[in-house]
């Protein structure tokens, strides 16, 4: 188990030209992807998998590996530039990179989001490298009972993430928990709210929820109110880059969102989108100015995205040392590996040393092929906001309505994103944030069914949550976090009521 | 100006003409049968990517592509427990280019547990060729105090409803499977369904449920690793690459049997010259050497059928689950 000679077999694999190659076609085509909203790394790696069969193993994931992390960070560029979040780990980078582009700062957010994933990419893989095993083993001890702490934690966070009155944001979620609720029931196999359309038994796809809401329904209040288009539209750019009290304010965000991140990337039931909503709202609560969030705060982009870049890597330990899938896109990789003849599992890293060190390392190198590509181009990207709204919007659209196609060819998708964006038009009107409601959805049917397989395994014992460690744990965290959200609530209250009495 | 303008339009007139003329010309009617295949085929899979059917049918499919000439597309289509996937072969024109890479729950077990599937797969689809047949493992954590399936089936007798198995869903062959166990041994044990096999796996695993039935692909890996403890096989023949481990048949309940299995089907009304051409190929791959050792590797590998043996296997496989179901009730919905 010596370090060095297992990174110096992964850096030879890594570095050859074929691989390098491989690499830079995958992180191209992933940013290019990530860009264009609606489109994700699962269709692309799809259609690109008969593509890997006459590769290498190394090379075929290094390959989709390079396309999954490329499009973490073209998925950003359309958060900030667009207000369109292309999948649930970009939902928060919305919320202040968006407002900062609004105050024309697109640059130095852009800039933050791809400095703070390579910085979160760069440490994750130092992680994957040392601790892939052992971390394996600490994954396994979560079972049903603490992913829904966790899930109850994530909750908490999204009512600290939101802005402005506590009462809407939590009806934003409540009203997303019953959006999640549509489709398949897991544990009794009863259809909910599917009015017997075969077409929801899988429920409402995340994706057109987002696209819908956020995408159509912006579209549609910036074409109603051409003066409130936002600044990025009319303020000239100022800088392209941050500046040095920006890298001072960033470092620490940075470094927490990649810690948090890796953590939760860990955990094969989906911890990793937890991963930049629970940094955000980390990042929120310690902040000596947490109403100046959702205002444009560069550490609001700066750690929800070195989380989620984080939580990728780190969710190839699941995948590759126990073969089990966190999320979609790690079960196309192992379809891949299969393909090839590989089952990935805990025999792995002794068997195929030379495909679990080239991929190491190739993520490292992938990494950095990013920052190198994206850095330049944030100049090219912020060009995109100068084109008139009047072209700008009929291509988002057309290009979102694509991204959904995409998803199971169904115009039925189509036509509800439709109904999703008039409603995302009136929660503008209303003054709602949607973002709470997209964490309610995804977040309300993980947790029931975790909820309710834990009873099942403790045989309807409720105190399961209580007796064990790390679920009672977490679950303290939560109530806690909870109690420090709505305090403040209580003491403006009062405030007031005394203010009235004078 | 003006006066060029007739002479424009008559040679305008007269490109029109012509493009219409080389139009009826072309438009003949293709006449597939005769050059089967003359454009890609497309194998449906009605499982998301990377699932035991969607590697199965890339690995075949890539096969297919250099025997038959043509290229063939695998198509994701999934929901409802493979019911769209299903539903959108069942549909197709039955010319032999939309072909459904069909397995064991979609086929069999569907229109036996939903009230719509929304098909009839003994009415809408012809079974061409068996493509891999693997038997289920019943696996239990490495740490598990049971160690046999004799004790497991003691244990699940004397104290009921105090042993938990997963699934990888609600009337899945893995619940089915360790349903028809307990019933047949008379004991009684408590279902937790998974999302699918990976997230049962990892419970498993974690120790937090006590037994699975696990595809053999997914559990030789671990099984070897000492990850987990392979308890029975659930085929009536032991598995090769687990030779050691009994099967359920030899052991606790005579008769039992369960596999997983995908074939490849098409509609009813394809030509036959287009059917026996298809199943030749696949049977012509399924034999080969490398393909052989794969499938075996992984536990899947199963001698090739001829369309009527298949046909009549999956009619057994009917009757098989008719059976457990209408004495057990089960429902996906």
């Amino acid at each position: 188990m010596d370090l060095f000679a297992n990174l110096h077999l992964g850096i030879e694999a890594a570095f050859s030209l074929n691989n390098l190659f491989y690499c830079f076609v995958g992180v191209l085509l992933g940013t290019l992807i990530g860009v264009l909203p609606g489109l994700g790394p699962v269709p692309t790696i799809a259609m690109l998998l008969p593509l890997t069969f006459g590769l290498e193993p190394v090379s075929a994931l290094i390959m989709l590996s390079g396309i999954y992390y490329g499009a973490q960070y073209g998925g950003s560029t359309t958060s900030i530039l667009l207000n369109l979040p292309g999948e649930s780990a970009s939902v928060v980078t919305v919320l202040d990179g968006h407002q900062m582009a609004r105050q024309g700062r697109a640059g130095v957010a852009l800039a933050t989001a791809a400095i703070g994933s390579f910085v979160a990419g760069t440490l994750a893989t130092i992680l994957l490298a040392l601790f892939a095993p052992p971390l394996a083993a600490v994954a396994l001890r979560f079972g049903p009972a603490e992913y829904f702490a966790l899930m109850t934690l994530g909750l908490v966070a999204s009512v600290i993430l939101a802005h402005g009155p506590l009462v809407r944001a939590l009806a934003m979620i409540v009203l997303g928990l019953l959006l999640g609720l549509v489709g398949t029931d897991i544990t009794s196999g009863v259809n909910r709210y599917t009015f017997g359309l075969p077409h929801l038994a899988e429920g409402i796809n995340f994706v057109i929820l987002a696209m819908g809401i956020f995408g159509l329904g912006e579209i549609i209040r910036n074409l109603e109110n051409p003066s409130e288009r936002g600044g990025a539209h009319v303020q000239p750019i100022t800088t392209l880059m941050p500046n040095r009290e920006d890298f001072r304010r960033m470092a620490a965000p940075i470094f927490r969102g990649t810690v948090l991140g890796s953590a939760l990337g860990i955990l094969p039931g989906g911890g990793a989108m937890l991963s930049s909503f629970a940094s955000y709202s980390l990042e929120k609560r310690l902040s000596k100015t947490p109403e100046a969030f959702g205002r444009g705060v560069i550490e609001g982009v700066a750690a929800p995205e070195s989380a989620n870049n984080a939580g990728a890597q780190t969710s190839y330990i699941p995948m590759l040392t126990l073969g089990i899938p966190s999320n979609p896109v790690m079960a196309l990789m192992i379809g891949a590996l299969i393909i090839q003849g590989i089952q990935p599992g805990p025999a792995i890293i002794s068997e195929q040393p030379t495909l679990f060190w080239g991929i190491i390392v190739s993520m490292w190198i992938g990494n950095l092929m990013l920052l190198v590509l994206n850095l330049p181009l944030v100049g090219i990207w912020v060009r995109l906001l100068t084109i008139p709204y009047g072209v700008l919007f009929p291509i988002v659209l057309v290009f979102s309505a694509l991204g959904v196609y995409s998803l199971s060819s169904s115009p039925f998708d189509i036509a509800m994103m439709a109904g999703f964006g008039v409603i995302g038009y009136v929660f503008a009107k209303l003054r709602c944030e949607p973002a709470p409601l997209l964490l309610g959805f995804i977040l309300g049917p993980m947790m029931e069914e975790y909820f309710r397989r834990a009873m099942l395994l403790s045989r309807g014992d409720a105190s399961v949550f209580l007796t064990r460690p790390i679920s009672a744990t977490i679950l303290a965290i939560a109530i806690l976090g909870l109690a420090l959200a709505i305090a403040p609530t209580f003491r403006s209250k009062r405030r007031e009521i005394f203010v009235e009495e004078d | 100006m003006s006066s060029l303008a007739p002479n424009a339009q008559l040679s305008r007139r007269a490109v029109l003409k012509g493009a219409a003329a080389t139009l009826a010309i072309t438009a003949t009617p293709a006449f597939a049968q005769d050059t089967y295949p003359s454009r890609p085929i497309r194998i449906i899979v009605p499982y998301a990517p990377g699932g035991q059917g969607d590697v199965l049918a890339r690995l075949i499919g890539e096969r297919m592509t250099s025997v038959l000439g043509q290229t063939i597309l695998v198509e994701n289509q999934s929901g409802g427990s493979g019911a769209l996937g299903a539903r959108m072969a069942a549909t197709a024109e039955p010319d032999g280019y939309s072909l459904l890479m069909g397995q064991t729950g979609e086929i069999v077990i569907n229109p036996l547990v939903m009230a719509e599937p929304g098909y009839d797969p003994a009415k809408d689809f012809m079974p061409l060729s068996i493509v891999g047949n693997s038997a289920l493992v019943l696996v239990v954590p490495a740490a598990s105090p049971i160690t046999d399936v004799a004790s497991l089936v003691e244990r699940a007798k004397t104290e009921p409803d105090t042993l938990t198995y997963a699934s990888s869903g609600n009337a899945t062959p893995s619940h089915l499977a360790a349903l028809a166990l307990s019933r047949g041994v008379g004991a009684s044990m408590i279902h937790v369904p998974y999302r699918g096999a990976g997230q049962a796996l990892t419970d498993v695993i974690g120790g937090q449920v006590d037994c699975f039935f696990s595809s053999a692909a997914a559990a030789l890996g671990h099984v070897r690793s000492g990850t987990l403890k392979a308890l029975a096989v659930s085929t009536p023949e032991r598995v090769a690459a687990l030779g050691d481990v009994p099967t359920v048949a030899e052991t606790v309940l005579p008769g039992f049997s369960f596999s997983l299995w995908a074939g490849l089907f098409t509609q009813t009304k394809t030509p036959r010259a287009v059917t026996d051409r298809l199943s030749r190929t696949v049977n012509e791959i399924l034999a080969s050497p490398e393909i052989r050792q794969r499938l075996e590797e992984e536990g899947a590998a199963v001698a090739p059928m001829t369309p009527e043996t298949f046909t009549a296997f999956v009619a057994d496989e009917r009757v098989k689950y008719a059976d457990l179901v209408a004495q057990t009730g089960v429902r996906a919905e």
